[in-house]
């Protein structure tokens, strides 16, 4: 009996709502409100969850010769070196660089690989699945192509082959051999595969050098110990940990806090501000259908209960709307703009793709930072129309 | 290091928008205490009136926002656990505090007696007269005094989670080492608050038969205690089916099928229905008592139904207690 | 029956009304006559339980309406009370069934949306339920407002002013229609200041002035 009284109050403000103009202002406002926090979390959590997957990617222990701030390329020996500190799983002297390709503006991974060594990355593995290894080692002039890249080659008709050019200025030639496909952008969108050897005439890396050591430990928290030993050892060298990485990435997220702290506090503000102003504003037309209401028996609380629905249900379209607009934004069209707001981010990573994500988690974290500041400012205009005199009725 | 992150914020900037709203209550409530007089026909005793409105539109708020936010509370905790060495979930986050464990003591409190104001708040606008309002508004100046006191614990708690330190989590607080939270749990033995659950359930079905709801609702007081002692001490590890996890917090997580919340739910909603025989009992009708005793004790007796069910089938499909 | 005894109003220290006392009997039309400002409608919200008296009561079959707490005042007004206004006071932007709602959404009995078609084929507006009020004519209006107050089938009907600002024509048809229900056993409360009702037959007027009976007629 009770509860179907309440749903009648419910339908009833629902037509209400439905006819009445500021509920359009206020579920536009609503909307926005919405729409920039979810965008602002879903690139968040988009760009989290990137980093954790290719954070598992990473080689436990990555080393670099540094010689008066500048990176120099490391020589084999430098692997004899370290060979017996115990612990080690395995040492990969890795060819790589990034080559600026001017016709499109953009940076390419280049990475040199030989094909019969063991892989040292699992993405790097499943690059090389279903491929006739044979025949790679026959020549030297494959390649094997990123999905961003393939696409790009694709446009200005690189199709049956590719020229790069040397440092020395001479150009050589590529043939593609594999397009990766779309699931791998994550890791190899822009990264182009090639021989070893290769590698080293397009990087100009002399035989016998190699750009860095990448090394994978058995214990994971011999890390620090083992990063220690190396140094101990190669006096000119920088160790970098996993951790090391995911550590810059995160002071880059807790600046970004900052800026989420101002934006998060502006919006309320604002929102909170034209809500009250909105709803405060008692004509006299409201003001007789609140005295109506109460001469055929309505109470006080049945009044506010009214007032509390209606604007429940334009915060519940609102919240809906806003985070279904944010996800095409975000997710469809690339958060065009916002995603600038975060490109300390992209500051360390040249291209990088928005991955679904969408959990509890996500909904429930705007619906706490959205719903209770609205209904905080709907808590006291709606309190002032329940307790409206009656009076205006009888004249 | 402190942590800041944007759930953080959240949360704090929702604790502002409650002292905004307490300091409004409070500001009534000292008016209401001081000049309320209903035999008065002036247009600020109606004002008055009105306010009351207000304040329990208020309450009205804040109950609907403190329950999504004690589990967003737990949940962002949890969240926590893998940045913080040694942490599984939210216990860890919580222990590695001295404060966390009082401030979920207070949270639930904050909670039971915001429902009770509720419940005093509908029986006091529904006399002529308004009879139990300045009683009302005592009770409100004392619970913002726990929120305020909330609020000190937990900038206090986030202020002082720390990424360096290594914390214990449920597996060893719960188990043979003393730490903050097992400061105040007195070590029981398993057999023993086991066997006082039961005890205290069995005074709830005397109680409950005899009608003496003002001793029903003490034991329904303690009951709350000793069966969150039980849960942690004994009925836990056969949900984790091992004998060493002892955690109130896990059985919330997805791993063992959100049962939590329903255990939760019953036991929460039971004793606070219990124990508001006790609280509330010059307030209540008898009507209400009845039918409150009753839904507190199905719910009490749903919850043992439920954690026993978890002992019962560890022992059917292993044959074997855990020890 | 009504037993309103020595009802007192004050406001402040403004006095509104003093010592009222009459008595309205089961079926009768009553007609509170007198200038506006002499009090008729704060007597009629403290009859109808809207506002309370500083000092008297208004009994009810013997119940102290104004000793009822707001939520069974609400129950009072909306079983055994219907309410007409001065023009009309209708809710413009909804149309005229949904006018109907708010009376009998909140009233304690199964919902019955045939029941509010039932109504307005008695007034001979059920061709305009779905018609927003504002496209409205005044006598269609103001079919509108007499079948909210009837909605519920209450046993008094109070009046407030019915027939302010309206032409002779629909004057008549609302006095034609008060004196019809009134007959078929619905007790009558109109407060008005106008002549039109004191010269009606059967009628028991209660003349006012400055929160003072001045004469019962």
């Amino acid at each position: 009996m009770k509860i179907t009284k309440e749903l009648r109050i419910f339908l009833f403000a629902l037509t209400l709502t439905a006819k009445r103009k500021t509920s359009y202002f206020i579920f536009l406002i609503l909307t926005i409100l919405v729409f920039l926090i979810s965008a602002a979390t879903f690139i968040t959590e988009s760009i989290k969850k990137e980093l954790f997957i290719t954070h598992e990617e990473l080689p436990d222990i990555v080393i670099q010769k540094v010689i008066g701030g500048r990176q120099q390329y490391v020589p084999y020996s430098y692997v004899d070196k370290i060979l017996d500190i115990p612990g080690l799983k395995d040492i990969t002297p890795r060819v790589w660089g990034y080559y600026y390709f001017d016709y499109a503006s953009v940076n390419f991974s280049i990475v040199g690989v030989d094909p019969l060594e063991p892989m040292y990355k699992k993405s790097l593995e499943d690059a090389f699945a279903n491929i006739d290894i044979g025949k790679l080692t026959e020549t030297e002039d494959w390649m094997i192509l990123g999905y961003g890249i393939a696409k790009l080659f694709d446009e200005i008709a690189y199709r049956n082959e590719a020229y790069f050019r040397k440092p020395d200025g001479e150009y050589i030639k590529f043939v593609p051999y594999k397009q990766l496909d779309k699931k791998s952008a994550i890791f190899n969108n822009d990264i182009v595969i090639i021989s070893k050897n290769a590698a080293r005439k397009l990087l100009g890396l002399e035989e016998n050098l190699y750009t860095d050591i990448a090394v994978n430990v058995y214990n994971k928290n011999e890390i620090v110990t083992i990063a220690a030993k190396i140094r101990d050892r190669l006096k000119d060298v920088r160790t970098i940990t996993k951790k090391d990485v995911l550590n810059s990435y995160q002071n880059v997220f807790s600046y970004k806090t900052g800026f989420f702290i101002a934006l998060f506090g502006i919006l309320l503000f604002t929102m909170m501000v034209i809500v009250i102003d909105k709803l405060s504003g008692l004509n006299e037309s409201e003001k007789t259908e609140i005295g109506v209401f109460k001469t055929v028996g309505w109470t006080t609380f049945d009044i506010l209960k009214l007032k509390l629905y209606e604007s429940f249900i334009i915060s519940f379209h609102a919240f809906i709307a806003g985070i279904l607009i944010a996800m095409f934004y975000v997710f469809t069209f690339k958060a065009p703009i916002f995603i600038d707001m975060f490109s300390g981010y992209s500051s360390l990573k040249m291209q990088y793709n928005l991955i679904f994500v969408f959990n509890l988690k996500i909904m429930f974290f705007i619906f706490i930072s959205v719903v209770p500041f609205y209904v905080a400012s709907v808590l006291i205009p709606s309190y002032k129309i329940a307790t409206t005199d009656t009076y205006e009725v009888f004249r | 290091m402190k942590f800041i992150s944007p759930e953080q914020i959240v949360i704090y900037f929702i604790n502002f928008v409650f002292i905004f709203f307490l300091v409004v209550a409070l500001k009534i409530s000292y008016l209401m205490i001081k000049k309320f007089d209903f035999s008065k026909s002036t247009s600020f005793q109606y004002s008055l009136e009105k306010r009351n409105v207000l304040v329990s539109t208020i309450v009205s708020f804040f109950i609907f926002l403190k329950v999504p936010l004690l589990f967003y509370f737990l949940f962002y905790l949890d969240s926590l656990a893998p940045s913080i060495p040694g942490a599984m979930c939210a216990v860890g986050v919580l222990n590695s505090t001295p404060y966390g464990a009082y401030l979920i003591i207070v949270k639930v409190a904050v909670l039971f007696m915001l429902v009770w104001w509720f419940y005093i708040n509908k029986f006091d606008l529904n006399t002529y007269g308004f009879k139990y309002t300045k009683l009302k508004y005592k009770f409100l100046i004392l619970i913002s005094f726990a929120i305020f006191l909330e609020f000190l614990l937990e900038i206090n708690l986030f202020n002082n989670i720390s990424p360096e330190k290594i914390v214990s989590c449920c597996g060893s607080v719960f188990g043979k080492d003393v730490k903050y939270f097992s400061s105040f749990l007195f070590n029981l033995n398993d057999n023993l608050s086991l066997l006082i659950t039961v005890v205290t359930f069995l005074l709830l079905a005397i109680f409950f038969k005899t009608k003496n709801y003002v001793f029903y609702g003490l034991a329904s007081l303690i009951f709350l205690i000793v069966a969150v002692y039980s849960l942690i001490d004994f009925f836990s590890t056969y949900i984790y089916e091992l004998p060493t996890h002892r955690c109130p917090f896990c059985i919330l997580q997805k791993d063992y099928g959100y049962i939590g919340y329903v255990i939760y739910f019953l036991l929460l909603t039971g004793t606070f229905y219990g124990s508001s025989l006790l609280v509330l009992k010059n307030i209540l009708d008898n009507t209400t008592k009845i039918s409150w005793a009753r839904n507190s004790f199905f719910m009490i007796f749903c919850y043992l139904l439920i954690v026993g069910f978890y002992v019962v089938k560890y022992y059917m499909v292993n044959g074997v207690w855990l020890t | 029956m009504i037993e309103i005894k020595n009802i007192t109003k004050h406001f402040d220290d403004k006095i509104i009304l003093s010592k009222i006392s009459f008595t309205i009997e089961k079926g009768s039309f009553t007609v509170i006559n007198g200038p506006s400002g002499s009090g008729k409608s704060t007597l009629l919200s403290i009859i109808s339980g809207l506002a309370r008296p500083t000092s008297g009561e208004v009994l009810y079959n013997n119940i102290n309406i104004s000793k009822l707490p707001e939520k069974d005042a609400g129950i009072f007004r909306n079983e055994k009370i219907g309410f007409v206004f001065q023009k009309f006071n209708l809710v413009e932007n909804l149309t005229v069934y949904e006018n109907l709602l708010p009376p009998v959404i909140i009233a304690n009995k199964k919902f019955d949306k045939h029941h509010i078609y039932d109504m307005l084929r008695q007034l001979e507006i059920d061709s305009l339920a779905n018609t927003k009020i504002s496209k409205l004519s005044g006598g269609e209006q103001q079919r509108v407002a007499l079948a909210r107050a009837l909605i519920n089938n209450p046993e008094i009907i109070i009046a407030d002013e019915p027939t302010a600002n309206l032409d002779y024509n629909l004057k008549m048809s609302i006095l034609k229609f008060f004196e019809k229900i009134n007959k078929s056993g619905k007790t009558l409360i109109v407060a008005t200041h106008d002549d039109i009702f004191v010269r009606m037959k059967g009628v028991k007027v209660v003349l006012m002035e400055n929160g003072l009976i001045k004469a019962i007629k």
